[in-house]
């Protein structure tokens, strides 16, 4: 009796269970022919538009430095951003809950940062933001605050935000605290110059100088560490590599050899420096090594080889070679001491540089146009296509790249994304300035 | 019977006289025959001799009297034997009379046996008789018997027959009947079913009609949507041309968006957010309302979006 009535419902379940599945195999039938499908095609390639509201002041007081154009600017310059012209907002508003996401919805704004500066006494300020996601009308993130600042710590403080922001909304490191290099000819009279080694913001604010010499300074290159500059600084016997310290201002020459010394490169760790030296006839690759003080020859061909750049993990180093001929970028490999060309599209290619990961390297192409090339594929991608280019160099974070352009009257200083829909010229610099290099993140 | 077997047993003592008589006929006439034939023998050699004596009488010398003293005692001796042949017959005749009376006893004996024979064979025969009598009594008696039988079973059959075909004839007015019912409820609910078809492709047509309508009111809205959601998009600075998202909408009676889903990845987390964010940008979407279109408004409260960047 027992067992029948259990077989009995063992059958009612796998009849109900079986039914279940029917209808329910018909309902997804139904809601397959029923569902509602809509394509979406065509797309604007843009920035993500973000509002910036100018950071409420306490106090009425006045201020050197607006927090939200120089987070505009960092932004913007990155092509992943595109700050909303703060006189479209229809509030202002510097706390949470004045915010309400239909004013930004209707001005196009997916996010929004905004916040406060408190005035404690004299020069002597705290910060509070907030970012928004207008979409998800939600916060994003904790509010910050940042205190013991004075007036002229808010242009650090509005970068640490643009940073903030950067890795909240793309999930990658900002590059807004580093610094940039570049070298500036003054001129003293006819045909006299007063050549400077600058360091400024990566914007070209706080421009200092760090070294100076009648002769031309050149090719100068960040230790990973930011603390050193290495450079070359040419002399009546030739040029000649050195190194600064940028802490002391004390310089070492580290290749005055005969001949030419040029375009030292330091190695990931610190540790090395990869340069061009002619001293055995044709330029050749070498390589210092900071320790032990000792230089050991790369390459021998009778060819020339020069501009040496470290892979991200330093166990590579490009080249430029015109060993084919013509100039084009070669890989010597540390491990097997092979030899590999690397470009082959275009006449010439020149002057590589690795991207933090070792994905893309930039270079000068055909004397004048600054190409991104993916590592993997060797595919090809312009960032300029103007023949007056040079010199470019990777942001700390890869999403950048710095370069010269002697397109008009003077030389000016450019910051392209990688993608190379935005360039922005770098806001600070002016004068005959060259030879720029985008400094590692500081630490 | 016992008449008929006398009459049998008088025909066959008949003959055994006729044939006892004939026998006995055979063997005399037998003997007269044999000297009948030894007469003639003798004047043949009479004949032979006188043929003799003509041929050769005029040769006659010594050697015939020799010859005729030769044939004398020839002659004598002929006779001699002659006799003694005679005696020998005689004996003979005589061994062989009483051979016929031993022959003869023998046959009354053999024909008494006979007579015992035929005697016992009658009574075996008189008790076939009465055998096989009683037999075809008996076959005769189960002749009836069984004509008996038959004509009961055939009776019997008769009866079955009639109750079967009675059952059958019952059966098929059931039939008859049931044909007529099933007939008219066919009928009924072909009625029934053209009415209903009749009532379905109304419904149908006025079900068209209404999906017609959910249609334009659906591509309309569709359309809306799509706008909306272009209009508040952004796509990410360097988005492969390939990259395809594909989401699924739940939507308010009023448009308002209560949740996104990605239901299939582009494989670009920079492209999936940006789809979801146009979406949520563009809340509320535009959205039938009931009196648009009921269908159409319970509808697009739930929609997928597949956006691709070309």
């Amino acid at each position: 009796m027992k067992i029948e009535t259990l077989f009995f419902t063992a059958k009612h379940t796998l009849l109900n269970a079986a039914s279940v599945i029917l209808v329910s195999a018909l309902m997804v039938s139904t809601s397959a022919v029923a569902q509602v499908e809509i394509n979406i095609d065509g797309g604007v390639e843009q920035g993500t538009p973000i509002a910036i509201v100018p950071f409420k002041v306490a106090d009425g007081v006045e201020l050197e430095h607006q927090i939200h154009s120089i987070v505009a600017n960092d932004l913007y310059s990155t092509g992943k951003f595109e700050p909303i012209p703060s006189e479209k907002f229809l509030t202002l508003p510097s706390k949470i809950e004045e915010v309400r996401a239909k004013d930004w919805r209707l001005i196009n704004a997916q996010i929004l940062v905004f916040g406060e500066i408190w005035s404690l006494g004299k020069d002597l300020f705290e910060v509070q933001f907030r970012m928004y996601d207008i979409a998800r009308d939600r916060q994003v993130g904790k509010t910050k605050r940042i205190p013991n600042l004075r007036a002229k710590d808010l242009r650090a403080v509005a970068h640490v935000i643009s940073d903030d922001v950067y890795t909240a909304f793309t999930g990658r490191g900002g590059a807004f605290r580093s610094s940039i290099a570049y070298v500036d000819r003054e001129q003293k009279g006819p045909q006299r110059y007063r050549y400077k080694l600058m360091v400024a913001d990566w914007d070209g604010f706080n421009a200092a100088e760090v070294y100076a010499s009648k002769n031309p300074i050149l090719s100068p290159d960040w230790s990973p560490d930011s603390q050193k500059l290495a450079f070359v600084n040419l002399t009546k016997k030739g040029p000649v590599v050195k190194v600064l310290d940028l802490a002391s201002g004390r310089t070492e020459d580290i290749a005055k050899f005969k001949g030419v010394n040029t375009a030292p490169a330091w190695s990931p760790d610190g540790a090395q420096l990869a340069y061009s030296s002619s001293r055995h006839g044709s330029p050749d690759l070498f390589i210092y090594n900071t320790q032990t003080k000792e230089h050991t020859r790369v390459t021998t061909h009778y060819g020339i080889d020069t501009e040496p750049a470290w892979g991200p993990r330093g166990e590579t180093l490009m080249f430029t070679s015109n060993r084919s001929r013509k100039p084009q970028i070669f890989r010597y490999s540390l491990l097997d001491e092979s030899i590999t060309r690397m470009t082959f599209e275009g006449d010439e290619n020149a002057n590589a540089s690795y991207d933090s990961d070792g994905k893309n390297i930039v270079m000068v192409h055909d004397g004048g146009n600054i190409v991104l090339m993916n590592t993997e594929s060797s595919e090809m991608q312009w960032l300029t296509k103007a023949k007056f280019d040079e010199s470019p160099s990777f942001s700390p974070n890869g999403d950048m790249v710095l370069y010269m352009t002697e397109q008009g009257f003077e030389p000016t200083m450019v910051v392209a994304s990688t993608d190379g829909r935005v360039r922005t010229r770098v806001q600070f610099v002016q004068g005959d300035v060259r030879e720029p290099a985008w400094s590692p993140l500081k630490r | 019977m016992s008449n008929r077997r006398r009459k049998s047993a008088a025909s066959t003592r008949f003959i055994a006289y006729v044939g006892a008589g004939l026998v006995h006929a055979a063997i005399i006439g037998a003997m007269i025959f044999k000297f009948t034939r030894d007469d003639n023998a003798e004047k043949i050699d009479a004949l032979n001799a006188e043929k003799i004596d003509i041929v050769n009488a005029r040769a006659v010398d010594e050697d015939q009297l020799q010859k005729t003293r030769d044939e004398i005692k020839k002659k004598d001796r002929a006779k001699k034997k002659e006799r003694e042949d005679q005696e020998a017959r005689l004996r003979e005749l005589q061994k062989q009379s009483e051979l016929e009376k031993k022959r003869l006893a023998e046959l009354e004996k053999l024909k008494l046996e006979a007579e015992e024979a035929e005697r016992k064979r009658v009574i075996a025969l008189n008790k076939k008789k009465k055998e096989d009598e009683l037999k075809e009594k008996k076959r005769k008696e189960k002749q009836k018997l069984d004509a008996e039988k038959k004509r009961k079973e055939l009776a019997k059959l008769a009866k079955e027959k009639a109750a079967r075909e009675a059952e059958l004839k019952r059966i098929q007015e059931e039939q008859a009947l049931f044909e007529e019912a099933r007939r008219k409820r066919e009928q009924e609910e072909l009625t029934q079913r053209l009415e209903q078809e009749e009532a379905e492709r109304r419904a149908a047509a006025v079900k068209r009609a209404a999906a017609q309508r959910t249609a334009t009111v659906q591509s309309k809205y569709s359309a809306l949507m799509k706008d909306a959601v272009k209009a508040k998009w952004t796509v990410p600075p360097g988005t492969e041309p390939w990259r395809k998202v594909r989401l699924k909408i739940k939507l308010s009676s009023l448009g308002v968006v209560e949740n996104v889903s990605i239901v299939d990845s582009s494989g670009s987390a920079a492209y999936d957010k940006s789809v979801e964010t146009a979406v949520l940008q563009a809340s509320p979407l535009p959205m039938p309302t009931v009196d648009e279109d009921e269908s159409a408004h319970m509808k697009m409260q739930s929609v997928f979006m597949n956006v691709t960047k070309d």
